[in-house]
């Protein structure tokens, strides 16, 4: 009987231990609450941004979906005080930059500053992020900017005509094959598209405008809003960012705005797991292409 | 003797638990519940990691680490019967007592106050006193150490300086072969070539 209960006592405490150890490792965030700490999240966004998950196939990409979960985790959390985003990446989809910043606008108004680290390029719908942001520090070689929106199209007909093939279209308007890869396109529809594309880069320039009110002359940006780039350092002078540094330097900035101490525990929201790889690298529809011919892109 | 029996006489009657595995040598049981150690301490240890880092996506993460669980698990019971029959057949060349079976059960069943360690530690770093846990591991761990010694002398029937030589010997020999070739090296090789 004193065995059984001897036993039985640490085999309790054992499996209590057990079990709280397993719910911080299956959530992090439990760590931080358990030991009631402050936390600086860290979102990442490596690669083009669009809808399309990291594979072994496509390549490296930025899952709009994915970080914006991240971002709204970062927003529920309670003992996330303060937000880095770390940016590397030169841009993708217009929808994926626009939802991106959309969130990051949203978990700002929860309080919670937000402080966009630039890594090697943070260009165009990068940059765009950037601006959902409270303060923005990138390294003085990142290349920055590209303030523009670009569409593209191929036109294949020269090629189809020497294979002999030729597309037969049935559309319900007159520009439902709008861009359309077989024939020339029409001086209408490039006037369609073209307008497509200043709307876009209107968006563009009012979104850089209401993320660097005050920062930087309204007017100076639309002379430097041509797709160009820069480095970190011109960006400075320009005022596209708001000082140089790294990434600790990012962390530290998001600990003073948030007023929390330099110990604060830092954890990467949307860090990658292996299996993610593994199982998006092998899923069948990878194997085909899922881009359309022509996208909308910052 | 019950496996509850057992886990008891680890804990606070150790000599005659050692004596009564040795003789009867209970492989199945003792290599389960080597496992089960094992196990529970690396979910335990994982949780620390999580607990204890600076940053927590940066952490060596996730998957790999039970993959690397798995190979460990694997590469341990390989290391416990390796040590195991080494350590018999090292008896049998001194002291000529042998023993290989009834020494891999004691060393099985010897780790089970490691499974306090961790757990203990992971409490303290909840607390905020991480000092303290780290003092709980290390008592652990030498209560594992005591028991393997123990093991030895009671699973080859040996003296208790027999079997603590016996235990060092394999590190001895490693730290011996290890200076040896570092006085090799040092004597055929210049300092400064050229």
């Amino acid at each position: 009987m004193r065995k059984g209960l001897a036993v039985g006592l640490i085999l309790v405490f054992l499996i209590i231990m057990g079990v709280l150890s397993v719910r911080v490792v299956n959530k992090p965030d439990n760590a931080a609450s358990l030991k009631g700490s402050a936390v600086v999240g860290v979102i990442e966004i490596n690669g083009v941004l669009g809808g399309e998950a990291t594979s072994l196939l496509t390549g490296s990409s930025a899952d709009s979906s994915r970080i914006m979960k991240a971002i709204r985790t970062a927003a529920k959390r309670p003992d996330i005080k303060a937000v880095v985003v770390r940016i590397n990446s030169p841009g993708g989809t217009a929808v994926a930059a626009q939802e991106i910043g959309i969130e990051l606008d949203k978990l700002r108004k929860t309080g919670k500053p937000v402080v966009t680290s630039m890594g090697d390029v943070c260009a165009s719908g990068g940059y765009w992020i950037a601006c959902s942001s409270d303060y923005i520090i990138a390294n003085g070689t990142t290349l920055t900017g590209s303030i523009g929106a670009i569409m593209e199209t191929t036109n294949l007909q020269g090629l189809y005509d020497k294979l002999g093939i030729r597309q037969e279209v049935f559309k319900s308007g007159e520009h439902k094959d709008i861009g359309s890869s077989s024939r020339e396109i029409t001086p209408q529809e490039r006037e369609i598209l073209q307008a497509v594309v200043s709307d876009s880069y209107t968006q563009f320039l009012d979104q850089v405008k209401r993320g660097r009110n005050g920062k930087i002359n309204l007017k100076e940006i639309e002379d430097i809003a041509d797709g160009r780039v820069f480095t970190g350092e011109t960006a400075l002078q320009i005022g596209l960012v708001d000082s140089l540094g790294n990434y600790y330097d990012a962390i530290k900035q998001a600990q003073v705005m948030a007023k929390i101490p330099e110990e604060s525990r830092i954890e990467v929201i949307n860090a990658e797991k292996l299996w993610d790889s593994f199982i998006l690298g092998t899923r069948a529809s990878r194997l085909l292409p899922t881009q359309n011919l022509w996208q909308l892109k910052y | 003797m019950s496996l509850i029996d057992i886990i008891y006489g680890i804990f606070f009657d150790p000599v005659p638990t050692l004596q009564y595995l040795a003789r009867e040598k209970p492989l199945l049981s003792g290599l389960l519940v080597y496992l089960v150690v094992f196990v529970f301490n690396l979910i335990i240890n994982r949780g620390l990691t999580t607990l204890d880092s600076e940053i927590a996506g940066f952490i060596p993460d996730g998957n790999f680490i039970w993959i690397f669980a798995g190979l460990g698990i694997i590469l341990s019971f390989f290391i416990l019967a390796v040590i195991a029959g080494l350590l018999s057949l090292l008896s049998e060349i001194f002291y000529q007592r042998g023993n290989a079976s009834g020494l891999l059960v004691c060393l099985s069943f010897a780790v089970i106050p490691g499974v306090l360690g961790p757990p203990l530690q992971y409490g303290a770093t909840l607390l905020g006193v991480s000092w303290l846990g780290i003092i709980f591991s290390l008592i652990a761990v030498i209560w594992v150490l005591v028991l393997q010694v123990l093991s030895l002398r009671e699973a080859l029937e040996l003296q208790t300086g027999q079997a603590v030589l016996l235990f060092i010997l394999p590190g001895l020999f490693v730290v011996l072969l290890l200076l040896g070739l570092i006085f090799i090296v040092a004597k055929t090789m210049p300092l400064f070539p050229g």
